[in-house]
């Protein structure tokens, strides 16, 4: 995965690097816009992070031009407090935003969900029983009340769902969740299957999910 | 405090001045519009008779001498005049024997003379006590044929009588007790100022305990009783300033130490890998920790001045929370806890920065003491008259005896200060819930977790 940093600022952009190479990104860097598009004259990013605020073309021109022209999703960072920024962000097509100062771990978080939901060619909103999962801003909604699964716990459900009343293999299930080059223990599915049963008891949601023993799992409603 | 007292005794002088002044004025009025006429008559009534006694049984020319000096013992200054000019005087003599013109017409046209009536002496009401021949009364009589006239005041001795002398020693006995009066009065007065004039030096000199015992009932006991309440507040002020510049001062100086200390243990040592990431940790948490304190203390001190600068406008809560939750999310996600959320569509006049604070403080509170994989639930609801919030967590909880104290500044429930807590936070969100009119409920059980129900009230349907 490549990630594109676009910040005038050389500490923030040096900094945001090293944590990205950490979590095995690539990056590349820009001082500004000009920099950042003549860069992609030769390469490609899977994301970009764009501060607003530059010299010359600003982040909302330069969110317009990666994502029209280059298909390119678009993370912002804004100063604080600047609302009229984050509707300006959005109108220019960015996927998401981050307020500074954020803590890098946010910034990863975002990069993440962004990184996911570009990857997805399914349905945006799943229904299922009194389910729906709205698969752009990660929510679940049971009878009103919207809940946030942990994002793994998340991923199972919404393939579940989107399989409904169909089986899902273990493997499906893990690649959907942690990646084709997972190697953890299977023991781990079952745990976040059992917690994601535990929380639609918990909300009086309207569908079970079943064990097919050696095969995998199967989501369907009740009455 | 002398001046007082001068002040009082002076004016007391002053009114009683004023008080004769003016009833002298009044009594004179009285007595030149009719008391001076009447006395004049009556005097004239009293000469006609002693002229008639004269004229009929005196009139041998050798008794009327003893006669006259009888009547003037009773009192009377008389004064007898015949034709030819030859005057005689009995009783008291008067100081000026001189007669107006007017009174010849008693001899010459036998016309009675007004002279009390019409005497206009210096000082008005005190003509009545001139010792002048011109201030008498005058009645023509005949005594052997011959015109005679008989002028006649009575006796000045006789004006000032005992009784009015009694009555002279009851106006100064009056004005003696009235003066001693007001000085009591002045002391009693006076003595309780002192008194607070005492306390209000040993403030200055930061002592809060000063006994007052002032038990009055008017103003100056209500002023004593207020000022005994301000003594309490600026007591509870001064210990509250004193325990925030303590807290402020450990609350720098402990993070600033731990810093120092461990970055010149990385400066000197040579550490393992291992060593080396702890201490690195450790530095960064308590510059955090710092940054976050500064950050809050200058919110709050902002939020304590009596007018902080609100900048209003209309606030979508539901959304701002939900933004609050969004930025919080990778936190939620490490922790592997679940959030649920319903929130109606609300709108609250507020100022936008402040109102993201609370959700903010309320959220890091129930993430960070949380447990791992537990649960976190907020509500936003509203009625006609308030808008409710509720944040509720699965998390340690608090103590009954640490829940009244929360929303105190620099109050820990965690003593050791392991989390990277300020104790300042709650404060920071009730304050800022009052300013928006609303009030903030903590329920807790220990262990099992918190619930904090927050309750905006709309516009002045607040009952007070």
């Amino acid at each position: 995965m490549k990630i594109l940093v676009v910040d005038d600022d050389v500490h923030i952009q040096k900094l945001v690097a090293i944590h990205l190479n950490h979590e095995g990104y690539q990056v590349l860097r820009a001082n500004n816009a000009q920099e950042a598009l003549m860069l992609l004259e030769d390469q490609t990013a899977d994301l970009a992070v764009v501060d607003v605020m530059m010299p010359g073309m600003n982040g909302f021109e330069l969110t317009r031009l990666l994502t029209d022209d280059f298909g390119i999703p678009v993370i912002l960072l804004t100063a604080k407090g600047q609302l009229s920024d984050k509707e300006q962000g959005f109108l220019s097509g960015s996927e998401d935003y981050i307020v500074k100062p954020f803590e890098v771990k946010e910034l990863l978080f975002r990069i993440a969900v962004v990184l996911r939901r570009a990857g997805r060619a399914m349905e945006t909103v799943v229904k299922a029983g009194n389910l729906s999962i709205d698969r752009k801003s990660f929510e679940v909604e049971i009878n009103q009340e919207t809940i946030l699964f942990p994002l793994k716990e998340f991923e199972l459900l919404s393939l579940l769902s989107a399989r409904k009343n169909k089986i899902t293999q273990r493997a499906a299930l893990i690649e959907q969740a942690w990646g084709a080059d997972y190697e953890g223990s299977e023991q781990t599915l079952n745990t976040h299957i059992n917690r994601i049963r535990d929380r639609l008891k918990k909300y009086g949601a309207t569908v079970e999910i079943q064990t097919i023993r050696g095969i995998g799992y199967i989501l369907e409603e009740t009455k | 405090m002398r001046t007082l007292y001068r002040k009082f005794i002076a004016a007391t002088l002053v009114i009683l001045a004023i008080s004769i002044l003016l009833s002298f004025l009044l009594t004179n009025w009285v007595y030149m519009a009719s008391t001076k006429g009447k006395i004049d008559r009556h005097n004239v009534v009293i000469a006609e008779e002693i002229a008639n006694g004269l004229e009929h049984m005196h009139s041998s020319g050798s008794t009327y001498e003893t006669y006259l000096n009888s009547m003037s013992k009773l009192g009377y200054q008389l004064y007898i005049v015949s034709e030819s000019g030859d005057g005689e005087f009995f009783g008291q003599p008067f100081n000026k024997t001189d007669l107006p013109e007017e009174a010849e017409k008693v001899l010459t046209d036998q016309k009675v003379y007004h002279g009390m009536d019409s005497f206009a002496g210096q000082f008005l009401m005190m003509g009545h006590f001139s010792n002048d021949l011109e201030n008498t009364v005058g009645v023509p009589f005949t005594m052997d044929n011959q015109n005679y006239g008989l002028f006649l005041r009575p006796d000045n001795k006789l004006l000032f009588s005992d009784i009015h002398m009694i009555f002279a020693w009851f106006f100064v006995a009056i004005a003696v007790v009235s003066i001693t009066g007001v000085i009591w009065f002045a002391k009693h007065l006076i003595k309780p100022i002192t008194k607070l004039t005492e306390a209000t030096r040993e403030i200055t000199r930061e002592n809060f305990n000063f006994p007052l015992n002032i038990e009055r009932r008017d103003e100056i006991g209500q002023l004593a009783e207020s000022f005994g309440r301000m003594q309490a507040q600026l007591q509870h002020n001064d210990e509250a300033r004193k325990s925030f510049i303590n807290n402020v001062s450990h609350d720098f100086q402990s993070p600033l130490m731990n810093i120092q200390g461990y970055a010149e243990l990385l400066q000197t040592q040579k550490l393992s890998d291992e060593e080396h990431g702890e201490y690195v940790q450790i530095i960064d948490q308590e510059s955090k920790r710092l940054s976050n304190l500064t950050k809050q203390l200058l919110l709050l001190t902002s939020l304590d001045q009596k007018s902080y600068p609100m900048k209003l406008s209309e606030v979508k809560l539901d959304e701002q929370i939900k933004e609050t939750i969004r930025r919080h999310q990778w936190r939620l996600e490490e922790k592997e806890i679940e959030i649920s959320y319903k929130l109606a569509p609300v709108i609250l006049k507020g100022d936008p920065e402040l109102l993201v604070n609370i959700w903010d403080n309320l959220l890091t509170n129930a993430i960070k003491y949380n447990s791992h994989g537990g649960s976190i639930l907020i509500s936003l609801s509203q009625t006609q008259t308030a808008i409710e919030v509720v944040f509720k967590d699965t998390g340690i909880g608090i103590s009954v005896d640490a829940i009244g104290q929360i929303f105190e500044r620099f109050y820990r429930v965690d003593s050791a200060r392991k989390k990277d807590g300020t104790g300042l936070g709650l404060s920071i969100v009730k304050q800022i819930i009052e300013l928006h009119n609303g009030e903030i409920k903590a329920d807790s059980q220990a262990g099992k977790g918190t619930t904090f129900i927050i309750t905006f009230f709309r516009e002045k349907q607040r009952e007070e």
